[in-house]
């Protein structure tokens, strides 16, 4: 009958499939030992092994940084710093956002700054947590809120924009208390866009603590590759970059993409 | 029900609810240039707040004197010129490199499973590294900040150029395909007009990177430059100096944004998006 080509022809579908599948892992790994490949040829020929170290020094170092406890330590004080500042960029960012998206007169007010906020070079917000609060963990903290609350702000602003109006006649008409508009018509549908401001903002706080932190940290993953780079140190500091990295992408593309999907599963769509 | 909820903010959701001016305000105080005339009043008024509550922050007319007299003495134009050039050269390296990476990621499948991951650690990396390490490779120069501009930018040209090309109607692939069209001639009719708002919208988030970058890599490795400028105040401990150049980099940032890329980027995107849309900000789209 009909059904027996079928399973057939999705047995060979599968298996062209998985052959497809295997030949693209097959070229990422090609990906990485070429990488790997012009780095030692760079380290070995073109500059030398202390100029720029191999990829065998320093992933042996970052492994010997993992064992040690030092990356976890550091990188538990940079996320911290983040989750502060974020925590902070909310509590400011998201009222200012809520007025924008309510009033095109708070819209045109903040508009500006908030630009300016979000696109500040780095550069000033680091030397500046230095100047104003010394060498300390509060310039890290100050910068990430600074830099993230346009994130928040905007998002949100975003958010407030697409309530449903109707929704909110609806709960006009039946007299709703306003505590329970905000819990049930509000939040739900700004949630997704703030929850896009920590996914896309997260990648620049990262970065903008890790610079603070190079120029006036205390601790964490910025402070340890300044100390790898006051002593000379390539190694030390690839092998600290080699953290930073890992981390980012472990956070960005496993915890909240994971995060997300299950945020957001009653959606259904998207 | 007690009474208190009758009188909850006004959540109807006619649309003249907000410009409707609550304490009939005039309209010149409500309009959206005054709203933002008042937020620079208000920013300045902040500034000055700040520079009273902190000794080390200077106020906004210290700066301004400041920046008048670095003007004076020859040192801003001197300087910008020799950051631009080191910039422009970085910034055509980077875009070249860039969209030539994006074309093989948005176009091949092995390329993008080779290139991909590679690219995303590029991303991740913060500008400040690549400074760093500039300078221990290359010493003090104009070699550490070129360098440093290509490395922080590339990234970001190739994922946007990667995008365009992906956003291509394959059926024009396919169709070409059919009717034997080679390579070079699809390159040209094909692949490059249609990624060409891509692309500007890559050199405007590469601009704001290597901006970042060059600034960074001239603070630690270069005896000339804008970045270096402002690190020589800084080390002088003389803070109205330092501003002064900050203030520069801003307003260097925003001009060029708002006023070249940002309008080339939107209209090189008009057959897309059609005159309305293209109002998003920066901050929202920087992936």
């Amino acid at each position: 009958m009909s059904t027996a080509p079928t399973l057939v022809e999705e047995a060979r579908d599968r298996s062209d499939r998985t052959r497809r599948r295997l030949r693209l892992a097959g070229l990422v790994v090609a990906g990485y030992l070429v990488a790997f490949a012009v780095w030692e040829f760079a380290s070995s020929t073109l500059f030398n092994p202390y100029v720029l170290p191999g990829p065998v020094a320093v992933l042996g170092t970052t492994w010997e940084l993992f064992v040690s406890g030092a990356a976890l330590f550091h990188f538990g004080a940079s996320i911290g710093k983040i989750a502060l500042g974020f925590t902070f960029a909310t509590l400011i960012g998201a009222p200012i956002g809520v007025a924008m998206g309510r009033s095109p007169y708070w819209r045109s007010f903040f508009h500006d700054p908030m630009m300016v906020a979000g696109n500040v070079p780095g550069l000033t917000y680091a030397v500046f947590g230095l100047v104003l609060f010394g060498i300390s963990d509060v310039g890290p903290v100050v910068a990430v809120t600074l830099v993230a609350m346009p994130y928040v702000a905007l998002n949100v602003c975003e958010g407030v924009e697409g309530v449903d109006p109707h929704l909110l006649e609806l709960s006009a008409v039946y007299e709703r208390p306003f505590g329970a508009v905000v819990r049930h018509v509000l939040v739900p549908s700004v949630a997704p866009f703030a929850f896009a401001a920590v996914r896309y903002g997260f990648a620049m706080a990262w970065k903008v603590g890790a610079l603070t932190e190079v120029f006036g940290g205390a601790s964490g993953i910025g402070f340890q590759i300044k100390h790898a780079y006051q002593e000379f140190s390539v190694t030390g500091v690839l092998a600290w970059t080699a953290v930073f990295v890992l981390a980012m992408v472990l956070i960005e593309k496993v915890v909240l993409a994971r995060l997300e999907a299950r945020f957001f599963s009653w959606r259904g769509d998207v | 029900m007690t009474t208190v909820q009758t009188h909850s903010p006004p959540t109807t959701g006619s649309p003249d609810h907000a410009i409707r001016p609550r304490r009939a305000l005039p309209r010149w105080l409500t309009s959206p240039l005054a709203a933002r005339l008042t937020s620079y009043v208000a920013g300045l008024l902040l500034w000055q707040l700040v520079a009273t509550i902190f000794d080390r922050f200077p106020a906004p007319l210290e700066i301004t004197s400041f920046l008048v007299g670095e003007v004076a003495e020859g040192h801003l134009v001197s300087n910008f010129a020799v950051t631009l050039n080191r910039f422009g050269q970085g910034m055509l390296i980077a875009v070249v490199i860039g969209v030539i990476l994006g074309i093989l990621i948005g176009s091949y499948r092995g390329a993008e499973a080779f290139l991909n991951d590679i690219n995303v650690v590029g991303l991740a990396i913060p500008a400040v590294i690549w400074a760093l390490l500039a300078t221990m490779w290359f010493g003090f120069g104009d070699r550490a900040p070129i360098v440093t501009v290509i490395l922080s930018a590339v990234p970001f040209v190739t994922v946007n150029v990667a995008q365009g090309v992906r956003a291509i109607d394959p059926r024009l692939g396919h169709m070409s395909a059919a009717f034997g069209v080679p390579a070079s001639r699809r390159l040209r009719h094909l692949t490059l007009p249609a990624i060409a708002g891509y692309v500007f919208a890559a050199i405007r988030f590469a601009v704001m990177s290597g901006w970042n970058g060059i600034l960074l890599s001239e603070w630690f490795g270069a005896t000339s430059g804008v970045g270096w400028r402002a690190r020589y105040w800084y080390d002088a401990n003389r803070m109205p100096g330092f501003l002064a150049w900050v203030v520069f980099f801003i307003v260097f940032m925003l001009l060029v944004d708002r006023g070249g890329l940002g309008a080339i980027a939107k209209r090189s995107f008009r057959w897309r998006d059609g005159d309305a849309a293209g109002t998003t900000d920066i901050v929202t789209e920087r992936v």
